[in-house]
């Protein structure tokens, strides 16, 4: 693809001119007084550390090629996301019980899938980035979903209470706020999946295009991207519905009071 | 129809308060009781513990002499019917809501049948609503009318106790005293035992076979002259208070 060999002086020039957007958001929030100066510095200078570490981490993993490192490398993807994830779920009882096993069973049951139907190669290079962004989605989809299930419980109490009062097992009286809660969750990536390439050309395309891959074939990954997100984000929300309804009925078909 | 209802020393406390404090009661078969109580003083949660949406800390709650611990919650709460103050619709319509304990919300092409349907229509009438009402949608109505919907919803589960929480707090007085011939009408021809909390001395005197007064955590039983004086001495207080 590339028919130039990355030259790291050159690059960092680059990055530095490439700053001076950052400066100009800088300097705007000063002026109107936003109050963001601090957040978007200490933001950058971790994003710059993050992608370093990540950058030599990735590049040593592509040069061993080793099946284990791939696969730990992911691992830490999926408990870094869970406990981010995690965080929306505040009041939930240990949420992470919830969010790291829905996002494992998410991300990785496509990426299997994938390497298995030889769709994708069993390749660092392309299970790395690709499991990043199944990892990456499931965990926004997953905390879209608990924020909206979060509410349901809160502004739709009343309605579960009377459908538990009628005699109704935890999971019956959940059914319908657990079906809008990953409906809700589902929007986003639903209207990307529309007007993909129409409104936006999303990461994965607009990355092969920049490193010189054919568009047809750029075009071609961006849509198993597509169709890898969407089903990662309808497993992950799936199984975080499975386990959080245990957090929040218990054995007695009670609702769990929640400290919200 | 209707059985005993046994609550034995029972104790609830809530964040730390305590809530109810070693009370007792005893609702014979087809009787209705009344549970009267200034706000917050515990009637709610005494029904959320009969029918076991919340938990005693101490103390057993029989039906029939069988403890509610020892019955599955799902069968528990068909034989004991839930009203609620302010009554919860479900988004469909009148007939749908009445049937939802028998249909669960399942889609009704494939889960209702002719005789289901009757049935529903059958309390939709001894709740006092027209059979019009059928295919209205359930959000749109009054609450007065809703609060029949709820009543003809609870009655589709056979019930051998109705716990209601404050059941016209939020009608017109036409519309309780509509209510109120509609619970006397209920009791009458099924038998079922009602237990009815409010906060109104006359509505118990109205309703009540027997009274009983919650305050303070503790539960005693009142005549109906005593619980009118009781009622205004919270009143004093409270006044004084502020």
């Amino acid at each position: 693809m590339l028919d130039y060999v990355y030259d790291p002086i050159d690059g960092a020039f680059r990055l530095v001119l490439a700053a001076i957007l950052l400066a100009v958001a800088i300097i705007l929030s000063r002026y109107k007084d936003i109050g963001i100066e601090k957040e978007l510095i200490v933001g950058s200078v971790r994003a710059l550390l993050q992608l370093s570490v990540v950058a030599l981490v990735l590049t040593a993993i592509f040069e061993s090629d080793m099946l284990i490192l791939i696969a730990v490398m992911i691992a830490g993807m999926i408990v870094l996301a869970g406990f981010t994830s995690a965080k929306r779920a505040k009041g939930i009882p240990d949420p992470i019980h919830v969010t790291i096993p829905a996002i494992a069973i998410g991300a990785s049951t496509v990426i299997v899938l994938l390497v298995a139907l030889q769709v994708l190669p069993l390749k660092a290079e392309f299970i790395i980035p690709i499991g990043g962004m199944a990892v990456g989605n499931s965990m926004n989809i997953c905390s879209l979903f608990l924020n909206n299930f979060k509410r349901e419980l809160k502004t739709r109490n009343s309605e579960i209470e009377m459908r538990l009062a009628l005699g109704a097992t935890g999971e019956v009286a959940l059914a319908p706020h657990m079906r809008f809660s990953i409906r809700s969750s589902l929007i986003p990536t639903i209207d990307n999946l529309k007007t993909l390439g129409l409104v936006f050309i999303p990461g994965a395309m607009t990355g092969m295009i920049i490193a010189g891959a054919d568009p047809l074939w750029a075009a071609e990954y961006q849509l198993v991207v597509f169709f890898m997100i969407i089903a990662s984000g309808i497993i992950t929300t799936v199984i975080a519905s499975r386990f959080v309804r245990d957090k929040v009925i218990n054995a007695a078909e009670q609702l769990v009071e929640l400290e919200y | 129809m209707g059985i005993d209802l046994i609550l034995k020393n029972v104790s609830k406390s809530l964040k730390g308060k305590t809530i109810l404090n070693n009370i007792s009661l005893i609702a014979r078969a087809g009787e209705i009781v009344a549970i009267v109580g200034p706000s917050g003083s515990g009637k709610s949660t005494t029904l959320r513990l009969i029918n076991r949406l919340q938990e005693v800390d101490s103390g057993e709650i029989l039906l029939d002499g069988k403890s509610i611990r020892s019955m599955k919650p799902t069968e528990l709460r068909h034989l004991i019917g839930f009203i609620s103050q302010i009554p919860v619709m479900f988004d469909c319509t009148v007939l749908q809501n009445v049937m939802y304990g028998l249909t669960m919300g399942a889609n009704p092409a494939v889960r209702t049948s002719q005789d289901l349907i009757e049935k529903a229509t059958k309390f939709l009438q001894m709740a006092d609503l027209d059979i019009s009402f059928s295919d209205k949608d359930a959000s749109k109505l009054s609450v007065g009318e809703q609060q029949r919907v709820a009543i003809a919803r609870a009655l589709m589960l056979s019930p051998e106790i109705l716990l209601m929480d404050e059941p016209t707090a939020a009608l017109d007085p036409v519309a309780i005293e509509h209510i109120e011939s509609t619970i006397k009408k209920i009791n009458r021809t099924t038998g079922t035992t009602f237990v009815i909390v409010t906060h109104s001395p006359d509505q118990a005197v109205r309703l009540g076979q027997r009274i009983f007064w919650l305050h303070e955590g503790g539960l005693k039983e009142v005549s109906k002259n005593d619980i009118e004086n009781l009622m205004r001495g919270v009143w004093k207080e409270g006044s004084k208070d502020a």
